[in-house]
């Protein structure tokens, strides 16, 4: 008799044991899902980052090619100016402010760099809500 | 138009090296994105100088102001402006239309209107607009404008257009001194020393004379010529005023008198003499008529012209053995510097009214050629394309260069912009030369 108690006091907890067991292993799995689910998010996330990045890299270099290529000028002056640019979502020109120029900028030279702007508008279009931005400095540099 | 075989060298000068295109993307987010413009493109302002409204109402075609205007900024080879046949008429017959005139690439329009206020009066309004930013540059009236003076106010509207857009001086409201050879065949050869306006219209006669007439220039108050004339059959320097009340001979010394110029405060006189042996610079008081020498090598020293302050003087001199050009100061001529190096012949110097440039003539492959230098830097530049080029004589704001060259015919006289971009024959008929390029006739 004694020793049947034994054996089911035994069997007991060898199921107690297991079902310990089994409830840890569900839940290391449950974390570990949660887990991945999380790391891939945030790959996601990475990911659609640097993709902005990567097109707005793409976009701003189309404006500047617009920019560059629309900059006439009479004379041959080596000065830098920066020009404050603000744009719509469609790429219209809205607002153009020569901010500081170094040294002696000419009128005709400050004209130059603001014209060059305005002829380049509209800008090449921003391909995404994300990837677009309003504000542009522009820093023009004649060599 | 006033003007033959205008060539416009459209030479778009590409300054980009390379698409140097830097692009920094900002670390915050809302700051604004920052985009490096490195190069840009030297060219030519556009702009769309539209007929006058009632422009019908001046009869003689002369006196087109568009055209003249037109004409004006063109010789200048800073504006390239656009040909009235190329300018749409429903636009020009509309009221101003800023996004047509910027999307056919006229970042400036001019936009005028004549009235007649009585017999042969008129008065004139002018607008300079930029479309691009809609900016009004110049609004100007002209009133009580005379037929006879409509081609002056012409040329006070291109000088204004001129300084709104480049910020340097106009120069087109001045006038054109030089010599006509007037070869009528059965007559003596006779010549003449004219004054035109400067683009070489209305042309009057000042002297005439069956000896020859050479090297003019003038007063800074415009008021007065000096001139070599061997009308005693040896060369005199002679000062004539344009009214024709004062005339008189200011250096006829034994050999040589010549190359006068006149100084920058209108005080004193320089000259080529030879009265001591070998032709020197000499510089004369014009009121007391005392003279100065300024070289003292025995080489030929002549062509002598001022530099812009009035301080030095630029001549010619073949002192190592072919001309070139040399400076000395007035205050110690005889430390002498070279100032031309390129070229085994330069000669004929001129000094821009800004001081930072001169011109002369090179014997270059190609001839005889008008060529400046950067004062600055001493960098050269031949920037004719004919090869007989005499007497350069710079525009009062030192963008344009006349001269004279011959062709099949003789003697003609010419404008290129010292840029070297434009070139324009002026339209004055017959054999002429000696350009001298006079101040501006009213105040800007």
């Amino acid at each position: 008799m004694k020793k049947k108690a034994e054996q089911e006091a035994k069997d007991k907890a060898e199921a107690d044991r297991k079902a310990k067991e089994a409830k840890e292993q569900a839940q290391r799995e449950a974390s570990l899902k949660k887990a991945l689910q999380a790391e891939r998010e945030a790959e996601a996330k990475a990911a659609n980052t640097a993709m902005v990045q990567k097109e707005r890299s793409t976009w701003i270099s189309a404006i500047g090619a617009k920019v560059q290529r629309a900059w006439t000028r009479d004379t041959n002056e080596n000065v830098v100016c920066d020009v404050y640019t603000r744009q719509t979502r469609d790429g219209d020109v809205k607002e153009v402010r020569v901010q500081n120029c170094q040294g002696d900028a000419s009128d005709a030279y400050k004209r130059s760099v603001e014209l060059a702007v305005r002829r380049a508008s509209p800008l090449p279009k921003a391909p995404s809500d994300e990837v677009f931005k309003s504000e542009i400095i522009f820093i023009f540099r004649p060599q | 138009m006033r003007f033959q075989g205008k060539m416009m060298h459209q030479q778009i000068k590409t300054v980009i090296a390379g698409l140097a295109l830097l692009v920094s993307l900002a670390a915050l987010a809302d700051d604004p994105v920052r985009v490096e413009i490195t190069g840009g493109t030297e060219q030519s302002y556009p702009i769309a100088v539209t007929p006058f409204k009632n422009q019908v109402a001046i009869a003689n075609p002369d006196y087109n102001i568009a055209q003249i205007i037109r004409d004006d900024l063109g010789r200048s080879g800073s504006f390239n402006p656009m040909r009235e046949a190329d300018m749409s008429p429903v636009m020009v017959a509309g009221d101003l239309n800023l996004d047509y005139w910027r999307k056919v690439g006229q970042d400036y329009v001019v936009i005028g209107e004549v009235r007649p206020q009585g017999t042969d009066m008129y008065q004139v309004d002018m607008r300079l607009i930029n479309s691009l930013n809609q900016q009004e540059l110049v609004a100007r009236r002209w009133n009580g404008v005379s037929g006879q003076l409509l081609r002056a106010a012409a040329h006070q509207m291109s000088d204004a257009i001129y300084s709104a857009i480049t910020g340097r001086g106009g120069a087109f409201d001045s006038r054109m001194a030089y010599i006509r050879i007037d070869r009528t065949p059965g007559k003596r050869k006779m010549f003449l020393l004219e004054v035109a306006d400067s683009d070489g219209y209305a042309p009057r006669t000042i002297l005439r004379s069956y000896m020859p007439l050479m090297s003019i220039s003038w007063s800074p108050d415009a008021t007065r010529l000096a001139y070599v004339s061997f009308e005693n059959r040896k060369p005199e320097v002679i000062i004539q005023s344009l009214d024709g009340r004062l005339r008189q001979s200011v250096a006829s010394f034994d050999g040589i008198n010549s190359a006068p110029a006149w100084s920058p405060d209108g005080r004193s006189l320089l000259m080529t003499l030879s009265k001591g042996g070998n032709p020197d610079i000499y510089v004369m008081d014009v009121a007391t008529r005392r003279l100065t020498q300024l070289t003292f090598d025995p080489a030929i020293e002549t062509e002598a012209t001022w530099a812009a302050d009035g301080q030095s003087i630029f001549f010619n001199s073949d002192r190592r053995g072919q001309p070139q050009v040399f400076q000395a100061s007035l205050a110690s001529p005889r430390d002498v510097k070279r100032i031309t190096f390129d070229g085994k012949y330069n000669a004929k110097p001129i000094a821009s009214p800004d001081g930072r440039y001169i011109a002369y003539i090179r014997q270059d492959v190609g001839g005889f050629k008008i060529t400046t230098q950067d004062l600055t830097t001493g960098d050269s530049k031949v920037i004719s394309s004919t090869g007989s080029d005499e007497s350069p004589s710079f525009s009062p704001n030192g963008d344009m260069i006349a001269y004279s060259y011959n062709d099949y015919r003789g003697g003609v006289i010419a404008v290129l912009s010292r840029n070297g971009r434009a070139f324009t024959k002026l339209n004055i008929a017959g054999d002429v030369r000696d350009p001298a390029w006079g101040p501006l006739t009213t105040a800007q």
